[in-house]
């Protein structure tokens, strides 16, 4: 019989685990049996109740890095997973994060190879190329209407 | 894009070298991009505190608890930041 949970339920990451909490409230307005009022305030309390499927992480993972299938030409869920990748094998991401990936492989032989400056500049495009295609998904338009009598 | 184009493109010739650093590479993407996300949900039982990350996480987007009083919707809950003063309740 959970209720107002995004109220009185707040978690906490330690290390490997999620810690949940349920704030109690304890302050009242009723004084105890010598005049005093309870002046502990809120705390924190273990889970008080079972809740099936209570618990709900969302995350982000691995969710197929190569695929059999070309994923700029077919669905999500049309994708075959390749455990064991080979060079026919695609990468499952678009083409700019395709692209991405080989400034990250560019960088990674730099920095073997011990050039660090070469490796930042990789680095750089590759960081670059991910806020360009985050910036893609939000790209907005936004349209006024004029004024029929304004003046300019 | 096939793993070899992307071999050409970076001039190397090592496959099981550049997979690895495609799956570094992927890794780095998740971590500041939200591109893929996964979905799991535990059972919260009575007096724990302590419930398991899902195998293969990378970041957290959100977590959610089941309002039962409110037609069985899962709703945000908030993070706490400092430890709270109880570290362990052996009698909760």
């Amino acid at each position: 019989m959970s209720w107002d949970v995004e109220k009185y339920w707040f978690y906490r990451k330690k290390g490997r685990k999620i810690n949940l909490y349920k704030l109690h409230r304890t302050s009242s307005p009723v004084p105890d049996n010598q005049g005093r009022f309870a002046d502990k305030g809120d705390t924190f309390i273990y889970p008080d109740e079972n809740i099936e499927n209570g618990l709900r992480i969302e995350y982000t993972a691995f969710n197929k890095p190569f695929v059999s299938e070309d994923p700029e030409t077919t669905s999500e869920s049309s994708l075959t997973e390749v455990t064991s990748p080979k060079e026919s094998s695609h990468i499952n991401l678009n083409r700019m994060l395709s692209l991405a990936c080989v400034d990250y492989i560019k960088a990674m032989m730099a920095e073997r190879s011990g050039d660090i400056q070469t490796k930042e500049y990789y680095m750089r495009a590759f960081y670059k190329k991910l806020a360009d295609n985050q910036s893609n998904e939000k790209r907005i338009f936004v349209s006024n209407s004029q004024p029929i009598m304004s003046v300019r | 894009m096939k793993i070899l184009e992307v071999m050409e493109r970076a001039n190397t010739r090592d496959t099981n070298l550049t997979i690895a650093w495609i799956k570094d590479a992927i890794h780095a993407i998740e971590s500041t991009q939200v591109e893929n996300l996964k979905v799991n949900k535990q059972n919260v039982v009575k007096n724990t505190l302590e419930y398991d990350l899902p195998a293969g996480i990378i970041s957290i987007n959100t977590v959610s608890l089941l309002d039962t009083e409110d037609d069985n919707k899962y709703k945000r809950i908030r993070r706490i930041i400092d430890e709270p003063l109880i570290t362990e309740d052996t009698n909760p």
